[in-house]
């Protein structure tokens, strides 16, 4: 009958219920039905046993006036006999037993107990308690002639429960068993009616207990009424809302996660190192570049957590970089140049700080850094620069020259002309020596910007060399020098920048001309090799020192040596020839003594 | 004093350069001496006393700063007056050269010979004036 | 054969081998000091190499992944026309800056 589901609950507990009840009622009914029965019996007996007081009256009238006492015992003991009475007695005018069935009782003083007297008529009825019984005991006259009046009693026991309950018993089959198959049927169907109700019940309770609305889950019922239909359309609704407001926030967690990720990317894509630092000074973010710069050893993410400071590890000398780190200035943005490392590691740096900038509401702190490599920029401009200051000063030599001499002519009205001549004569030299050097500085300059292309053309080796040695002749002869040329009898194909070429080498004749003092000797040897074209200068002029030998080539240097000192020279020539002859994929060696004089061996290679 | 009793150095390692301001200055009246660099300078100044030095900035071995500070050290050339010639610009800052090394002017290449000369007579002058109590 | 010499902080490695085969190695070896560097800036001198096959493309795409990772550039200088050729056909000359001179190369690292 107690349909049994899985934690339901509910229909249980109503069909519990109703059928406590509703079997109270039936126990109530029946107990009342039982009570009922009672009274009934009872007053039809009383009723009969009054009829049957009169008639047995009638009957002991006529027994007594026929034959006396004697027939009295028999009379009771037929009495009692015949309608099942408790016992049934005369008792005489001396309130004694003449007859009583009971024959123990003869001769006994009839006493009533206290009791409810109730008079019929001129029957007297008492109730009365003996034991566990309830008697009724009736007595009614008996008229009997002229002779002491005899009284009937007869009594009988109201019958008990369980004679109640045996009477009723008959009708219990119907009575009892009709309803009890109609409660079981209503509780069937309350059963049936509650169980959905049930359902739904049980699953408001665990939404009631979930922590979360997320965690809430309902589940559709069989329908089975319109209250379950109507369940059932709740249960769609929020589901589907639960998976939308799922769906929203997989899609807002996954926009954000590309967006993160697309940063993450982006900042890791930059050259620059990029950092957050949070307000106590400790790396929150680096990207890729910043790790790279920073970082001791390769993993991604060594740097997090470390305080920044100590990471950047710039020069504790340098007070360039305190302003970044100074507290005081922690809310404003600061750049700085700053130095870290030694020698061929030597590293330049821009670091610049910028305070976070917090979205309204919340609280910002922290700064973000970038940082840039500036290394080469610093060591091109240090180059620049002094480049710079040597070719200022090369150009303001020969033009200090012109403008002394130049305004000491104009007004020497006590010059003579031999003195005019050698004045003039000198702004003359300095101004060709200030226009070689312009061209010189030109292309260095180009050679600086990195814009030096070589106009490779096929070239007539032999025409260019024979050109070369007219060139530099007079200086040579200039200086009483002997002057070696020698040459191969063919020469190959090949291409190469017959300008700049020629410009480099005339640098190097030039140069041995120039430092071998007079008498000297200059030796001009070409020749093929399978390697290129070797081409010796050789000089038995004032030499190179030891020293000075892997710096000759370097712009602007001029050695300190006095002898070199005395003869003017801007320092690039060497300068040029070797940048030359490098752009042409070859070589220059350099082989001196000082004192003694000194060799140039270009190779270049052929095309 | 007159001019014939002075004597300049002049302290220049181009020597046409030299050349040209001795001749100005010797047209001037002045006896003078020159000395290619300052390690010769040195020297001469030690063997002569000079009334004025002229000396160029930019040489090598010693610098015309390096020279000057040397020459301070010696008694008798504390209070002489120097006159710095230089190619670059970058380094007149006159008002350190003057309080450090007392040099008394500057003149940037190219120059005139004549303001040389006038430059050379006004603080041969003023060297000459006794110093006010 | 590699040389490594430096201009200013740049690395510049000149080699006269093709690159192809055990040469690749030696490639790898004369890049490995300036990877070890925080921020490797190099400039690969091909004047003198007379050509590159695919295994060699494909170290220079390696060595390129290598720059990128810690941040760095390698850039590719004085192909000849040959080279010029596989590096454009091939496609593997578009991730790099190939430039005719080394000069040049050096003096695009100041930024």
């Amino acid at each position: 009958m107690l349909a049994r589901s899985v934690n339901i609950e509910l229909p249980r507990r109503v069909a519990v219920f109703y059928l406590l009840y509703s079997l109270v009622a039936i126990i109530w009914l029946a107990a009342s039905a039982v009570f009922a029965t009672k009274s009934i019996v009872v007053r039809n007996t009383e009723d009969e046993l009054l009829s049957f007081l009169r008639h047995a009256a009638m009957v002991t009238t006529i027994e007594l006036a026929n034959h006396d006492d004697a027939r009295l015992q028999p009379l009771v003991e037929r009495f009692s006999h015949e309608h099942s009475l408790l016992y049934c007695a005369f008792v005489s005018g001396d309130n004694s037993y003449v007859a009583h069935s009971q024959t123990g009782h003869l001769g006994q003083t009839h006493r009533v107990d206290s009791g409810i007297t109730t008079r019929h008529e001129d029957i007297e009825a008492v109730r009365y308690a003996s034991g566990s019984l309830r008697i009724r005991e009736y007595s009614s006259p008996i008229q009997a002639n002229q002779e002491s009046a005899v009284r009937l009693i007869v009594a009988k026991a109201e019958p008990t429960v369980g004679e109640t309950l045996q009477l009723a018993a008959r009708h219990a089959v119907v009575v009892l068993c009709v309803p009890l198959l109609l409660v079981g049927l209503g509780g069937f169907t309350v059963h049936r009616l509650v169980s959905p109700m049930a359902a739904i019940d049980a699953q408001l309770c665990q939404a009631a207990m979930a922590s979360t609305l997320a965690d809430v889950e309902l589940s559709l019922i069989k329908a089975r009424g319109p209250n379950v239909l109507g369940w059932n359309r709740i249960v769609r609704e929020f589901q589907e809302e639960s998976s939308q407001r799922g769906l929203d926030q997989r899609i807002s967690d996954a926009v954000q996660s590309l967006r993160q990720g697309k940063s993450d990317d982006v900042l890791n894509s930059l050259t620059d190192g990029v950092a957050v630092s949070d307000q106590d000074g400790n790396v929150t973010f680096a990207n890729q570049a910043m790790e790279a710069m920073f970082a001791a050893d390769s993993k991604p993410g060594s740097l997090q957590g470390k305080d920044l400071e100590s990471c950047l590890a710039l020069d504790a000398e340098e007070e360039l970089g305190a302003s970044l780190f100074d507290p005081d200035h922690f809310a404003r943005h600061a750049v700085e140049e700053v130095v870290r490392g030694e020698g061929e590691a030597r590293q330049f740096l821009r670091i610049a700080r910028q305070p976070i900038r917090a979205v309204e509401g919340t609280s910002s702190s922290g700064h973000v850094w970038t940082v840039r490599d500036i290394t080469q920029q610093k060591l091109a401009n240090a180059m620049r620069d002094q480049f710079l200051d040597n070719a200022t000063h090369e150009l303001r030599t020969p033009l200090a020259n012109i403008k002394a001499y130049a305004e000491t002519l104009s007004i020497g009205d006590t010059l003579d002309v031999e003195t005019q001549k050698e004045f003039c004569n000198t702004i003359n030299v300095e101004a060709t020596r200030l226009a070689r050097f312009i061209d010189d500085l030109l292309s260095v300059s180009s050679m600086e910007a990195g814009s030096l292309t070589l106009n490779k053309q096929g070239v007539d080796l032999g025409r260019l060399f024979s050109e070369l040695v007219g060139k530099v002749k007079p200086q040579m002869a200039q200086k009483g020098l002997e002057f070696q040329t020698i040459f191969p009898a063919k020469y190959p194909q090949t291409k190469l920048d017959k300008d700049k070429v020629t410009v480099a080498l005339v640098n190097l004749l030039g140069n041995a001309a120039k430092y071998t003092p007079d008498g000297g000797r200059v030796r001009f040897e070409v020749k093929i090799t399978d390697r290129g074209i070797r081409i010796e200068v050789e000089d038995t002029g004032v030499g190179i020192s030891e020293e000075e030998l892997p710096r000759i080539c370097e712009k602007f240097f001029r050695s300190s040596n006095p002898l070199v000192q005395e003869i003017t020279g801007t320092g690039l020539g060497l300068s040029m020839a070797h940048e030359v002859i490098k752009l042409h994929g070859g070589d220059l060696t350099i082989r001196s003594k000082l004192g003694e004089g000194t060799t140039f061996i270009a190779m270049l290679p052929l095309e | 004093m007159s001019s014939a009793d002075r004597h300049i150095l002049i302290v220049e390692d181009n020597s046409a350069l030299a050349s040209v301001v001795r001749f100005n200055l010797q047209r001037a009246g002045f006896q003078v001496t020159v000395a290619r660099n300052g390690r010769v300078a040195w020297e001469a100044v030690q063997e002569q006393t000079f009334d004025l030095i002229v000396t160029d900035q930019q040489m090598p071995e010693m610098t015309g700063c390096e020279f000057c500070e040397k020459l301070r050290a010696l008694d008798e050339y504390r209070d002489t007056p120097v006159i710095m010639l230089t190619a670059k610009s970058m380094e007149l800052d006159l008002p350190r050269l003057k309080a450090e090394l007392g040099i008394a002017a500057t003149f940037l290449k190219p120059f005139s010979p004549k303001e040389i000369v006038k430059s050379v007579e006004d603080h041969l002058e003023a060297a000459s004036e006794p110093v006010s109590p | 054969m590699f040389k490594h010499s430096k201009q200013g902080a740049i690395n510049v490695i000149s080699g006269t081998l093709p690159l192809s085969g055990d040469v690749l190695d030696l490639l790898d070896g004369a890049f490995a000091g300036c990877l070890s560097e925080g921020q490797p800036h190099a400039v690969l001198d091909l004047r003198a190499v007379p050509l590159i096959d695919s295994a060699g493309l494909e170290r220079l795409l390696d060595l390129r992944d290598r720059f990128e990772r810690k941040s760095g550039v390698l850039k590719l200088a004085g192909a000849n026309p040959l080279c010029h050729d596989i590096l454009s056909v091939t496609g593997v000359a578009s991730y790099f800056e190939v430039f005719p001179e080394t000069s040049q190369a050096v003096g695009s690292f100041i930024q």
